[in-house]
């Protein structure tokens, strides 16, 4: 094997904290060589950004760092931040987490990428700078990148920004890209383009490539070799097909277990363990009980024809309508009772108007919401509240959506207070309530800050549990969650429908998750339903070409499937001609 | 362009125009320059014919209905007169020639403490921010809570102790108060450099006070600034700290100043309102004080007139300003 580019020996990083010392990384020790893919995998709190912000040496003063990091021979904590700078962005170079505050927003994206030649090639002028950030713009898939250049960061979405990004990290041909979760706050469809780019670009420049990373699809079709970190230390280290289908630690096999598979159907074929844990979800439930068919069972929820236009207007004093914003185009559905409706869709699409019209329990601007018969918009106000008891929401963030001052006995008594329930009763309610999401009778004395993520969501669904609700409105319940805590949260779901009959609307961005809870499943796309059926029928053959492109977009965690998946996404030939003007040392060439 | 600049003008033309309504409207419903036609000591009565043409010529006869004086108070505005003085001080200038002669000297003050006070506070507030917990930032967060504390007068009578003991020892010193001195000859060297030298502890005073609330803004923007991504990001790309803060950093942290900025101006108005009195400068502030003092309705009147403009005026400063560092508010 060829001389390690990057070798860490036994890395440790503490930060002094209120709490006493936090030990964020500890006896970390991985070598990374020459074109080499390595994928560092863990959960939130493992240490793997730290690790990787180490090599950087970009961690704040605070830290305390021990051991050795060895760049290309030299040993980078014998540099000082002058020498650093030197080695950043020209032989190391980093793409981060979200491309939305990465860049400088006062300065043209062009100007941000010539930035980075010029830094490390002073010697170029500034027009030919200029010149080949376009270039850079270019190979990285940005459409008229000369325009494109020109524009401020708010110009460009996400993606974009991404691109951007990576054409900030390759442009001086580094000999390593750290990339840290560069993926984590983009669509799933743009996620495997910008993959898929970072990819041959990799490649291309020849590049060793440290991919951090929580998600394990993500890393089947990317890395060479795999490193597992739990609790900041290195669980397990080797190669991409040995991880996914002969792990050998515990963590390790439950980690992958608890990943979601879009392919849950055909995984039995897969070699990989993941998914494991959530192929029993995704099975109908066996409890002995037999279910009515679905036409049988009565229309819990009814949406027909929903729209919602918000204006866009224009003029400071006398506002007038220049066009509309269509955020909801006539979708039609319905949810009966027992069964679980996926609304999907990349941001934007609609979903949450949808589910704010839905929420509102007033007429919609044009269409008919029912619910279990009763037309919203025919409510007196009195109605509507005794109504807001049958409907009830579960939020995306756990975090905020419980007050912090409140114990959460009170935040979940809150829905009943507001019905009229007796004391006694909501005593006894959220004993019973509490057991039934997993948690003990035992904390509902305590406050929402003393529970982990999970556990939140968990009082989150308690609370949307609290007046016997007919349907629950779960809004990207877990994409703010681990995996593993994750698979335990729609395990809790999943058996919560089963035992109390209740109607889910899961609206998700993430279909893999969607596959393991969902019924049926709606496909949104700008403001429509362009498809809506079974769960397994569009899965195994969706119809519109838009969920096609949905679905090949999400990454599979097996490794050889992922391989078969990939796409050449940078255009070499605009980058070759770049190359010359670049590395040239003849600064007129 | 020429849309929002024109939107924009109207916009202070009008608020402009509803400020200074009100303080006429409040000066001259609560304020009765009448009564000291009849001082206590006069040993004769005041002709009632007297006191009425002497009453309707400044327009404060209080048996005029004061929406009638306010429309005679708007005629003169809109012809850019601004009635003349009332109350005790019974010379009639005009306010405009009160206002054309104060401002000058007021709005050095004003213009030159902003000014040094904006720039030493975003300094030290940085530096404050970048070498967090330091020495340096313990010692300015100190003298800033310090500054911050102290009333105006009582800074404004440290400087000129400190003035006066040195000028004890050394026997060399600044002017202590005035700012011109009428025994020198107008325009020349001698009578320049006086009033140079006046200017200095006036200045001083106003522009510790700015810096010391600045520095605290200007600190707490940095540091967001020095903890968000796309500094990291610079520093990523190679720039070392120093650069990546001068180049990346100070910029987005110089942002949300703007808008103090537009306060600033108004704060540095009221502080010059001590300055003059305790340097005994003929400024507006002082005006303003004496006409309140002496129930001058059209001479508050004309000095809110003025900080109305002044206030808006910053306040576009401020807008051009932001619209200069960020491209997102273009």
């Amino acid at each position: 094997m060829s001389e390690p580019i990057l070798s860490v020996r036994d890395l440790s990083v503490t930060f002094p904290s209120e709490y006493g010392t936090v030990h964020a990384v500890q006896n970390l020790s991985y070598e990374v060589h020459k074109g080499e893919a390595l994928a560092i995998v863990g959960e939130s709190g493992s240490g793997k950004s730290v690790s990787s912000l180490a090599v950087m040496g970009l961690l704040p003063r605070t830290a305390t760092i021990t051991g050795g990091i060895e760049m290309m021979g030299q040993d980078l904590f014998a540099m000082d931040d002058r020498q650093l700078s030197k080695l950043r962005g020209n032989t190391i170079s980093m793409v981060f987490q979200d491309p939305l505050s990465a860049l400088t927003p006062v300065f043209r994206v062009g100007q941000q990428i010539a930035e980075v030649v010029r830094i490390h090639h002073p010697e170029t002028s500034a027009k030919q700078a200029e010149k080949r950030a376009v270039e850079l713009l270019e190979a990285v898939g940005i459409p008229e990148p000369m325009r494109r250049a020109n524009q401020y960061p708010h110009e460009y979405s996400g993606g974009m920004r991404q691109r951007a990004m990576i054409a900030m990290a390759i442009a001086n041909e580094p000999e390593l890209i750290i990339a840290d979760e560069p993926t984590t706050a983009l669509d799933v469809t743009i996620q495997a383009q910008v993959m898929d780019l970072l990819k041959s670009a990799q490649e291309m420049i020849g590049a060793a490539t440290v991919l951090i990373t929580h998600d394990m699809g993500v890393v089947a079709g990317f890395a060479d070799r795999v490193l597992v970190m739990k609790d900041s230390r290195m669980v397990e280290l080797g190669a991409v097909d040995d991880i996914f289908y002969t792990p050998q630690e515990d963590y390790t096999r439950n980690l992958l277990a608890a990943v979601p598979r879009v392919d849950a159907g055909e995984s039995g074929r897969s070699r990989s363990v993941a998914g494991a844990a959530l192929q029993k979800l995704a099975e109908p439930g066996d409890d002995g009980q037999e279910i009515a068919p679905r036409e049988e069972r009565p229309i819990v929820l009814e949406v027909e024809e929903l729209h919602k236009v918000y204006p866009i207007t224009k003029g400071a004093i006398v506002r007038r309508k220049v066009g509309e914003q269509r955020a909801v185009d006539g979708i039609s559905f319905d949810i009966r009772q027992g069964e679980c409706l996926a609304l999907v869709g990349e941001s934007g699409c609609g979903k949450t108007t949808t589910l704010m019209e839905i929420m509102q329990l007033r007429t919609p601007q044009q269409g008919v919401i029912r619910i279990d018969g009763t037309e919203t918009g025919s409510l007196s106000r009195k109605e509507r509240a005794a109504l807001r008891s049958d409907v009830t929401m579960v939020f995306q963030d756990p975090m905020a959506s419980l007050d912090p001052r409140m114990p959460i006995a009170d935040i979940i008594k809150e829905p009943m207070r507001v019905q009229g329930y007796s004391a006694e009763r909501m005593n006894e309610r959220v004993d019973w309530l509490l057991s039934m999401v997993g948690l003990l009778p035992e904390h509902a004395a305590r406050f929402p800050t003393e529970f982990s993520g999970g556990q939140r969501q968990r009082v989150g669904v308690a609370r949307a549990l609290a007046c016997d609700p007919k349907l629950i409105i779960l809004d990207e319940p877990t994409s703010a969650l681990d995996v593993t805590v994750q698979a335990g949260v729609l395990a809790m779901l999943a058996d919560l429908r089963a035992r109390l009959g209740v109607s889910f609307l899961f609206v998700s961005h993430d279909l893999s998750v969607v596959r393991h809870i969902s019924d049926r499943i709606a496909v949104m796309q700008r403001g429509r339903i362009v498809e809506l059926g079974e769960t397994e029928d569009v899965f195994t053959d969706p119809q519109h070409p838009y969920s096609r492109e949905l679905l090949s977009a999400v990454p599979i965690p097996d490794p050889e499937v992922a391989r078969t998946r990939r796409r050449e996404a940078i255009d070499r030939s605009a980058f070759d001609g770049a190359d010359k003007t670049a590395s040239s040392p003849d600064p007129t060439a | 362009m020429f849309r929002f600049v024109s939107l924009r003008v109207l916009t202070y033309v009008i608020l402009a125009f509803v400020a200074t309504s009100f303080a006429y409207l409040l000066s001259a419903w609560m304020m009765h320059p009448e009564e000291v036609l009849y001082p206590p000591i006069a040993t004769e009565p005041v002709p009632p014919a007297t006191a009425q043409m002497y009453l309707d010529v400044r327009n404060v006869n209080p048996d005029t209905p004061i929406f009638e004086r306010y429309a005679n108070w708007l005629g003169g505005l809109v012809r850019g007169d601004f009635g003349v003085t009332t109350g005790t001080n019974k010379s009639m200038v005009p306010v405009i020639d009160e206002l054309a002669t104060r401002i000058p000297i007021s709005l050095r003050l004003v213009v030159i403490g902003t000014a040094i006070g904006t720039f030493l506070g975003i300094l030290f507030g940085m530096i404050a921010a970048v070498r967090r917990d330091s020495l340096g930032d313990r010692l300015s967060t100190l003298l800033a809570f310090f500054i911050l504390s102290l009333p105006t007068p009582v800074i404004i009578l440290i400087v000129q102790q400190t003035n006066q003991t040195i000028m004890d020892a050394t026997g060399w010193g600044l002017p202590a108060i005035n700012p011109i001195n009428p025994l020198l000859e107008a325009g020349s060297w001698a009578s320049i450099s006086y009033q140079i030298k006046a200017l200095i502890m006036p200045t001083i005073v106003l522009a510790v006070t700015a810096a010391a609330s600045y520095s605290r803004y200007m600190k707490v923007t940095t540091l967001d600034v020095l903890g968000s991504d796309y500094l990291r990001t610079a520093r990523a790309k190679g720039l070392t700290r120093g650069k990546a803060m001068n180049r990346h950093g100070l910029r987005m942290a110089l942002i949300p100043m703007g808008q103090y900025f537009a306060f600033a101006v108004g704060g540095a108005f009221s502080g010059s309102l001590f300055v003059e009195l305790m340097f005994n400068w003929q400024g507006i502030g002082r005006f303003v004080i004496s006409a309140i003092g002496m129930a001058d309705v059209n001479g508050t009147a004309g000095v809110v007139f003025y900080t109305a403009v002044l206030t808006l005026l910053s306040a576009t400063f401020a807008d051009i300003l932001q619209g200069a560092l960020d491209p997102r508010i273009r």
